[in-house]
């Protein structure tokens, strides 16, 4: 009698981390098909970086996404906020507003992260309190971004000077791994933690399973979405910075349409976009996925147009055995 | 019955509008009794377990627990009074696990940073098994995932839950209204034992059988006015067509006020 419980508690382990295997076994097959093709470069330091650099860029903010998609929500705003954020962050550090002098690096971080903050509340209470439906707010931020980007630059790049020390945050590596990598690491161990193991995570995850049982239950459901929409925001903000810095400019055009490659990595990932389900592990491998495939299709010479309607025929095939496994499971 | 009842209501009166939902309505609950609550649609039931439960304001009228006046404004206050409601469509979180489920917004934590608290898991599994073992809940591991479960193993989720917090009251909406013969006969026998283990439970139902199975005590209402107050008794039968006979309006037992309708004249 005893016994059994334990049996059962093993199966049901391994079938939640079923999804999660089956995005591993695939990050894995992908990695040696394109080590095989090119086992000269695809291993080497340089090329790691390439890929550990996109990976830190999709994968924060596919992490800002997931914690948004678990419950129920989306957010389209996070490539345009890259784009301003970036812009703000520059403005700031070398020209200064109006009559205030350029800030330090640290002060104008600081300030760029309030504001992004303040705009994921503005996400959030919208969603909460004025009933928005999260893809229509979402979508205002992402023309008002955008366009507040170029009417900052004037549609020019901020372009710092090639010594000036924030831009070690995006190029600078430490024991040949990219620093952007490094705050990835840090952030998914940070929100994988939130997510299984605080009560702010369970809720999330209950709010994307049933609204309508986590409110009569206690839950303060409106925080915790609040919550989840600053998450976005902020992560957002922070993979702006990364890129003015990896970049060496703040510039208007950069993060277009990277919302979706989030949304795409966070759905590679197992993440359901009826809400209630996905894993920051689940995300990283989505995301490392995609940062393989395109680095591996460039290695390969294969065309850029061609690299896209492949991409597109990988998220289909993702989407469709999650839902069939989903459906044959029930 | 013996003792003060745990609950009283006294003069509930409550409107929507021009509709007068609760017409001063008085409704006692004793100690580990199981009272029936029936009536057609629209006799009030839920709005004056929602009353109860504190989802809605009585206009006029006020509640005891324990002989103590007490006032109910939101679920959470009547919930800290130990009354517990079951809602009809169970209000689980398909995509958690039994355990998260019973402990949903109310985990046991380890530690606390503000607002946010890291989960004692182990804990809260075990006590979700000890309290799934107690009740005699067949489930083979609180780690299942709700949407795995049958519907009556839902039900019995959604009542244990309840049972979690050591309710003193439990207010069931339509326990059995989704189940399937087998299931029910197991949610009834889930009721006896928690009436066993001294909770006093409050069953709105419109399956009669139910509650003659397991009530103690049957409450009728009709258009907003309680029109019967009565023990189960009787063979199935005789009881049957009495409780009809009240909720179609041919019996009322409080119609003294009422002149125009007289106790049982139209039969």
């Amino acid at each position: 009698m005893t016994a059994e419980p334990k049996a059962n508690r093993k199966a049901r382990v391994s079938l939640t981390q079923f999804r999660e295997l089956n995005v591993l076994i695939a990050f894995l097959l992908l990695c040696i098909f394109f080590y095989s093709q090119s086992p000269d470069v695809f291993l080497k330091p340089a090329n790691l970086a390439v890929i550990m650099r996109f990976v830190a860029t999709f994968g924060l903010l596919a992490i800002g996404e997931l914690f948004v998609i678990i419950t129920g929500g989306i957010d389209l705003s996070v490539g345009s906020m890259t784009a301003l954020t970036g812009v703000i962050v520059a403005t700031l550090m070398i020209k200064g507003v109006g009559p205030i002098p350029p800030l330090g690096i640290p002060l104008s971080i600081i300030i760029v992260v309030i504001l992004a903050g303040l705009v994921g509340l503005w996400h959030g209470f919208s969603v909460t309190k004025m009933r928005i439906p999260p893809f229509i707010i979402t979508l205002g931020t992402w023309l008002m971004a955008r366009g507040l980007a170029a009417y900052i630059t004037r549609g020019y790049p901020i372009v710092f000077e090639s010594d000036f020390p924030f831009l070690r945050l995006g190029q600078g590596e430490i024991f040949q791994i990219p620093i952007m990598f490094i705050i990835l690491v840090v952030v998914a161990l940070i929100g994988s933690f939130t997510l299984n193991s605080t009560t702010l995570g369970r809720h999330i995850y209950a709010i994307g399973g049933n609204i309508e049982a986590a409110r009569l239950s206690g839950v303060h459901v409106n925080r915790v979405r609040i919550f989840s929409y600053i998450t976005s925001s902020i992560l957002a903000c922070l993979v702006g910075i990364m890129l003015a810095s990896r970049l060496g400019q703040g510039t208007p055009t950069v993060g277009t349409a990277y919302e979706l490659w989030a949304i795409a990595a966070a759905v590679i990932g197992g993440t359901s976009l009826f809400g209630g389900e996905g894993s920051v592990i689940g995300v990283l491998l989505g995301a490392a996925i995609m940062g393989v495939m395109i680095n591996g299709m460039v290695l390969l010479n294969i065309s850029s147009y061609l690299q896209n309607v492949i991409l597109g025929i990988v998220l289909v095939i993702a989407v469709t055995y999650d839902t069939l496994r989903r459906y044959r499971s029930k | 019955m013996t003792g003060t009842p745990i609950v009283e209501m006294v003069d509930i009166q409550k409107s929507f509008g021009a509709v007068q939902a609760l017409r001063s309505v008085d409704l006692k609950l004793n100690q580990s009794e199981v009272l029936g609550l029936v009536g057609d649609n629209a006799a009030g039931k839920s709005t004056l377990m929602k009353v109860l439960s504190g989802a809605y304001i009585p206009d006029a009228g006020y509640i005891l627990i324990d002989s103590q006046k007490v006032h109910i404004t939101s679920p959470d206050d009547s919930r800290h009074l130990g009354i517990e409601m079951v809602y009809q469509d169970y209000a689980l979180a398909n995509n958690l696990d039994v355990s998260a489920n019973v402990f949903l917004g109310r985990e046991i934590v380890k530690w606390k940073l503000g607002p946010i608290g890291m989960m004692d898991k182990k804990s809260m599994e075990e006590q979700a098994q000890s309290l799934l073992n107690r009740l005699r809940i067949e489930i083979d591991t609180v780690r299942l995932k709700v949407e795995n479960l049958s519907g009556g193993q839902r039900q019995a989720v959604a009542i244990g839950r309840a049972m979690a917090f050591d309710a003193k009251v439990i207010i069931m909406d339509e326990p059995t209204a989704a189940l399937s013969v087998a299931a029910i006969s197991k949610v009834l026998d889930l009721i006896r034992e928690l009436k066993n283990l001294g909770s006093s439970i409050i069953m709105i139902s419109h399956r009669l059988e139910d509650i003659y199975e397991v009530g103690d005590r049957v409450v009728v209402l009709r258009h907003g006015r309680k029109v019967a107050d009565c023990p189960v008794s009787g063979d199935i039968r005789e009881f049957r067509e009495r409780i009809v006979s009240y909720m179609i309006g041919a019996r009322d037992d409080f119609s003294e006020q009422i002149t125009e309708n007289k106790a049982g004249g139209d039969l």
